[in-house]
């Protein structure tokens, strides 16, 4: 019987830390699932066109519009339900490129080690030396403010910590037994990486993942609420509080839901994330993850 | 322990080299860029290649970023794309110098960097103090879940909930900052303060509790010493070590942290400046800021890390090798 990384070695990796998740923990992940589906769901229940002018700017709650207007006299309501859903997406794919890039890079400079693994060190340090949203803006000056760049930039900033978190993660699951094996029987190396060792990493990257994505809508609210990301008349919650802000004060409920939906989004995955970290026998009290910080 | 002091600044200095090549190697990737940005609508191909040979342009690459780097040590970085842009007598295209318009605009956010501080550390050492010492009960859990929302929120939606709150319900302070007077400083500080204080508080509540329930203090209790004596002598000293830690940390989040919030309130900081010149594409801009945030990032990392090898013993034994 040759060993391989068997079914009962990788429900061990994932039993452990099997204690329940407080209240605490769910009432934050069912705030953050909420607003992700009034994001993606939203425009079906949009009253008014988004785009369309509709009366005076600014003007307040009545009958038609229950928020009133925004600065150029567009329903309220409208432009919140169609907010969320450009940058959800957006966050989605930066996401998704940034674990991508960040995996195979974290991986292959464990599995390689060498002069790969050293270059692959520096590259990250100097990276990382830089506060994300810095790294981002500085992609934007340098390639413009289209989408495509936000999506990049987004991208790569994300791969740095996930490319460390596979790094570390390889490391470990590299030295298993049922790697060492593998390479005598004769498997090539994309197999042993591929079949081996991805699926016992799979644990920490995916909860890494979703700090990831929350992260990367906020990035991409913040983007465009400093002009530089979506552009007007895109309705998107950053974008939103941004151009009626000159406004807030004498109407306050055209920025009211895009802050809400965003705060609560946030609240919820910090909650989630403080009670998942609060399971491990490792919770460093003075950790405080900022999780959603990009 | 020195020598990791130097190992570690050597090493900082490196990574700000690295940086700066990174930053210039970005902007420049397109040298069409300048000479095109310049020119704008009038740019023809014959006319931007020769604005090109005219602003050293077309020189290779490691050349120009030597001499940037060298103006660059020197606070020289060159002359703004977008401001103050004409042609002089000579026929030389000049534009405002970039030490000129970056200069004000540090002074501004280091202005508002000091206040941020010196509201924070005093307010940290209050709830960190206090609810370490009172850990695990009702007040200390509800400031914790407090915190916790405190420091989820981004930057610009606590911002404008603070507008909304002071401006609207309240109605007491002016929503746009133009750093002139105190009054006007008040919001952009809260908003950074309140992002933090929950990093800073923490930090210093475990190193208080960590202290509070140490054999010594124990000890002095035992001994029948008043409690404000015991905090004094034996628990605050022990929490300073993690205050400055956080502190320090603090300041690099600040390098990166007044962009959304110096838009938010309209504050003339270096910030505000970077988003001014991206929208710009005022190239030499773009590099002298990145650059400045790059640079008090990185110091400000260091010393953190400095602090915390200072702070432990066992640490700093296993550099001594």
């Amino acid at each position: 019987m040759i060993p391989t990384s068997t079914d009962s070695q990788r429900r061990r990796h994932r039993a452990r830390g099997r204690r329940r998740l407080s209240i605490g923990a769910w009432i934050g992940f069912a705030l953050a699932v909420t607003v992700i589906a009034v994001a993606m769901l939203g425009p079906f229940f949009a009253p008014h066109d988004p785009a369309e002018f509709a009366g005076a700017p600014f003007a307040p709650p009545g009958p038609d519009h229950p928020l009133g207007l925004d600065y150029i006299g567009r329903d309220a309501l409208s432009r919140f339900l169609w907010g969320g859903r450009t940058a959800i997406v957006l966050a989605l794919l930066g996401t998704l490129l940034g674990v991508t890039v960040g995996v195979t890079a974290g991986t292959l400079a464990a599995y390689l080690r060498g002069p790969v693994e050293g270059a692959f060190n520096r590259t990250t340090e100097v990276l990382l030396s830089l506060p994300g949203l810095i790294l981002i803006l500085l992609f934007l000056g340098a390639f413009g403010t289209s989408l495509t760049v936000v999506v990049l930039a987004i991208g790569l900033v994300n791969s740095l910590p996930v490319s460390r978190i596979a790094r570390g993660t390889a490391l470990g699951v590299r030295e298993q037994p049922y790697v060492e094996i593998a390479t005598a029987r004769g498997e090539r190396r994309w197999y042993v990486v591929l079949r081996e060792m991805l699926p016992n990493m799979a644990g920490p990257i995916a909860v890494d993942a979703g700090l990831r994505f929350t992260g990367s809508v906020i990035a991409v609210a913040s983007v465009s609420f400093l002009g530089l990301g979506l552009q007007p008349p895109a309705a998107d919650w950053g974008l939103i509080i941004s151009e009626n802000r000159s406004g807030m004060v004498l109407q306050p409920w055209v920025v009211l839901l895009p802050i809400f939906a965003l705060g609560t989004l946030t609240v919820g995955v910090n909650l989630f994330m403080d009670g998942v970290r609060r399971r491990s026998p490792t919770y460093e009290k003075t950790d405080l993850v900022e999780a959603t910080r990009v | 322990m020195l020598r990791y002091v130097l190992l570690r600044t050597v090493g900082g200095l490196v990574t700000l080299l690295l940086i700066s090549v990174l930053v210039f190697a970005s902007t420049e990737v397109l040298p069409g860029n300048a000479a095109s940005s310049i020119l704008g609508r009038e740019g023809t191909p014959e006319k931007v290649k020769l604005l090109k040979e005219r602003l050293g342009l077309d020189r290779p690459a490691p050349v120009r970023y030597a001499d940037w780097l060298e103006g660059a040590v020197r606070f020289d970085f060159g002359e703004s794309l977008v401001q103050g842009t004409g042609l002089s007598g000579s026929g030389a295209v000049t534009g405002t110098p970039i030490s000129e318009i970056v200069a004000p605009r540090l002074a501004k956010t280091a202005v508002l960097a000091a206040v941020t501080l010196a509201v924070l550390i005093p307010l940290s050492l209050l709830i960190g103090v206090a609810t370490g010492l009172t850990r695990g009960s009702i007040g200390d859990g509800v400031t914790q879940v407090g915190l916790l929302v405190l420091i989820s929120l981004p930057e610009f939606v606590l911002g404008a909930i603070l507008v909304l709150l002071f401006g609207l319900v309240w109605a007491v302070l002016p929503a746009v900052s133009l750093g002139g007077s105190a009054t006007e400083l008040v919001l952009p500080v809260a908003t950074i303060v309140g992002v933090c204080i929950a990093f800073t508080s923490r930090f210093i509540r475990s190193g208080v509790s960590e202290v509070a329930s140490s054999d010594h203090v124990a000890m002095a209790r035992m001994k029948g010493l008043p409690e404000s004596r015991v905090i004094r002598k034996h628990i605050l000293p022990n929490a300073l070590g993690p205050a400055l830690q956080s502190f320090a940390l603090v300041t690099a989040y600040l390098a990166g942290g007044v962009v959304v919030v110096e838009y938010l309130f309209s504050y003339p900081g270096i910030g505000q400046g970077l988003v001014a010149a991206i929208s710009g594409r005022d190239v030499p801009a773009i590099q002298a800021y990145t650059l400045l945030i790059a640079v008090v990032y990185v110091t400000a990392n260091l010393v953190a890390d400095l602090i915390t090898i200072a702070l432990n013993p066992r640490l700093r034994a296993s550099y001594a090798h």
